[in-house]
């Protein structure tokens, strides 16, 4: 079970913004273990999201190299980082990122549709995933017709589509109410007890908690 | 790799949800390929009635009528009249081998005539059997133009313009009636095809009346012909021969070669080479006319397609974001952008026939407008148009994708 499948050897990432370049991480080196809960905390511009960007293949480290799966994620083109996100990768961003012209269905099946499963099986899935959320029955609703809780669920439900073996959150109830939040968090421990590894950003120091692994950040390092 | 067909089932897939996007893509490009397609068949129409007219002018034409001298000329004073007649028809036919025709005409502006119980004046013009030919003036339905034995027999006939005709008949039976000229009947043989425009100097061809000259001359009296017409072999002959029969009648009738104003020539020629410069001119201002809407509606398009897929930047970014292939999205956008031209320009033809269908069905009476029933849409212009079009959405469309697809998808997330 804790075999490591991410590797993290000293990435670095430069921001260069015209005027001045931040460098949101310096030398960070990481492993994560496969099926563990982990936790990444720290203050407000400490390099999170910039670690789970990296980590979530959105994006590339200036610097360093990243194993996932003992694959060298940052020798690959766009192409094929993209066939890693859609298959291996399940991301929860905090602003949800669903498309508001489609449906709960239609948003949970996009994944299924780009890595080119046919019509019948993702069907099958995406009432699955929208039982295990229990949004089965506002599967024909528009995002803009759900609250921000409801909305998330649809999201979680569309970072399982491919069966992924790691779920990303970036602050998932950081929009929520603490009552939303703890359920959308529920849905997570659930997930992380069929199996998955989780790694999440929170600010919430009762989720840390609950987590196996706490990884700290303060300015683009990791604090031990 | 994925087959193409994967693409088109994700376009599909995705048809609905952009719905006003393509119907505002897919207008405009309708939009601009059957105002093209509309603009160009009325200035095709008008450049068909155009080029029936120089046609219909008649061959190169050449006429000279008597005037008066203003040089004093061997003797004789100036102010002279120099009137024509019947010697010098067949003196030119003699010392021109160039000519084709030469004919004298008569004419007399205003002649009372009854028929059905309707009185009106008619201009009455007496000519040779050959003048038909030589002016184009084609009869319509069963009728004939004057020949050479209505001439040697003195016939009482008329040829008539439809105008002239109106005043006194219904035009569908008016041949073989017969028109009472100064209480002397006339049988009507014939009606002139309606002529928009001639080479007739003067008067309007649709209101004269023709009858054969022996006739005229007898019934009116007249020895001197109002003008001659000449048509001659070939066009670049037509300076020449106007110099030479300067010269043969200055002799004849003892003036001033050089004397403008002893006799007065024009030529059709002139007239078929400006409406040839116009109508070439015509046809560059087409074109012109044509790449400038193609231009403004090639712009408009590029502007909604860019617009319209700079808005999806974000759209775009959460589909890589979760998987998407950059090169998935570039090739969807291609396809999305290849149906919605290929509607939009099939949708334009049809706009464009509909619109030049319905036009034809409005008889215009007025003759300026007629260019509106002869509208022609090309085919070729519809082709050109689509194809332009459809390039133009391609590139408008395919650029931005290209970008968008390209960058970061955080970058793209963070879009607004
Ligand atoms: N696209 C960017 N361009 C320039 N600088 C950036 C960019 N993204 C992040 N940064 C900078 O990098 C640093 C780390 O940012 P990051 O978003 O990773 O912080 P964070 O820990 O997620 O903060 P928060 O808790 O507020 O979300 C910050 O100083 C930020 O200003
Ligand atoms: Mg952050």
């Amino acid at each position: 079970m804790n075999k490591p499948i991410i590797k993290i050897n000293n990435i670095t990432k430069i921001y260069n913004t015209g005027k001045a370049s931040v460098a949101a991480l310096k030398n960070v080196n990481l492993i994560m273990n496969s099926g563990d809960l982990n936790a990444i905390v720290g203050p407000s511009g400490s390099g999170k999201s910039t670690l789970m960007h990296i980590l979530g293949c959105l994006d590339q480290p200036t610097s360093g190299s990243y194993f996932l799966d003992d694959l060298e994620v940052s020798a690959l083109n766009p192409n094929k980082l993209a066939e890693i996100r859609n298959r291996k990768i399940g991301f929860v961003f905090q602003s949800f990122n669903l498309l508001p012209y489609l449906n709960a269905f239609k948003n949970v099946e996009l994944p299924m549709i780009f890595a080119g499963i046919n019509k019948y099986d993702r069907k099958k899935r995406v009432d699955e995933l929208l039982d295990l959320v229990e949004m089965s029955a506002r599967a024909l609703h528009k995002p803009t017709e759900m609250s921000g809780g409801e909305q998330q669920r649809i999201a979680v439900a569309r970072s399982l589509a491919n069966d992924p073996e790691i779920i990303l959150a970036d602050e998932p109830t950081g929009n929520l109410d603490s009552k939303i939040g703890d359920s959308i968090m529920n849905l997570f421990i659930n997930l992380w007890q069929t199996g998955k590894t989780i790694i999440m950003i929170t600010h919430d120091p009762k989720v840390a908690d609950k987590c196996e692994r706490k990884i700290k950040l303060l300015d683009g390092e990791i604090k031990k | 790799m994925k087959k193409h067909s994967y693409y088109f089932k994700l376009a599909i897939s995705e048809f609905h949800v952009h719905k006003k996007r393509f119907n505002l893509t897919a207008l405009a490009i309708a939009w601009g390929t059957c105002s093209i397609l509309v603009l160009l068949a009325f200035g095709q129409g008008m450049k068909d009635r155009l080029g029936d007219t120089i046609k219909r002018i008649g061959d190169n034409i050449i006429m000279v009528r008597g005037r008066r001298t203003s040089i004093p000329y061997r003797g004789l004073a100036g102010r002279r009249k120099i009137a024509l007649d019947q010697d010098d028809v067949a003196l030119l036919k003699t010392s021109l081998p160039e000519l084709k025709y030469v004919g004298g005409v008569y004419k007399s502006w205003g002649k009372k005539a009854m028929a059905e119980k309707k009185e009106a004046d008619i201009e009455i013009t007496g000519v040779d059997g050959g003048y038909g030919l030589a002016r184009y003036l084609m009869p319509i339905q069963n009728g004939r133009f004057i020949n050479l034995r209505d001439v040697s027999e003195k016939k009482r006939v008329i040829f008539m313009g439809c105008d002239a005709a109106e005043k006194f008949f219904n035009l569908n039976d008016a041949v073989g009636k017969t028109l009472l000229v100064q209480n002397v009947p006339f049988t009507i043989i014939g009606l002139l095809e309606k002529k928009e425009l001639s080479a007739s100097f003067g008067s309007d061809e649709n209101s004269r009346t023709y009858i054969p000259s022996s006739t005229f001359a007898a019934l009116y009296g007249n020895i001197y012909y109002d003008r001659l017409i000449i048509s001659i072999k070939n066009p670049d002959d037509a300076e020449y021969v106007q110099q030479r029969i300067r010269n043969i009648l200055g002799s004849k009738h003892s003036f001033n070669p050089d004397d403008e104003t002893a006799i007065k020539i024009r030529n059709t020629m002139e007239m078929t080479k400006k409406l040839g410069s116009v109508m070439l001119g015509f046809q560059v201002l087409l074109g012109f006319i044509g790449g400038i809407t193609l231009m403004i509606s090639g712009v408009g398009l590029a502007n909604i397609m860019y617009a319209s897929i700079k808005q999806r930047t974000r759209e775009i970014g959460v589909k890589i974001a979760i998987g998407a292939q950059p090169d998935q999205i570039r090739k969807q956008i291609i396809v999305e952008s290849f149906f919605f031209s290929i509607a939009g320009g099939c949708l334009g033809g049809l706009m464009a026939f509909m619109i030049i269908t319905l036009l034809s069905q409005f008889p215009l009476s007025n003759k300026a407008l007629q260019f509106f029933m002869n509208a022609r849409l090309s085919f070729n212009v519809w082709i050109a148009t689509s194809i332009v079009l459809v390039i133009i959405t391609f590139l408008a469309g395919y650029f931005p994708a290209k970008t968008a697809s390209q960058q970061n998808p955080i970058d793209s997330l963070r879009y607004e």
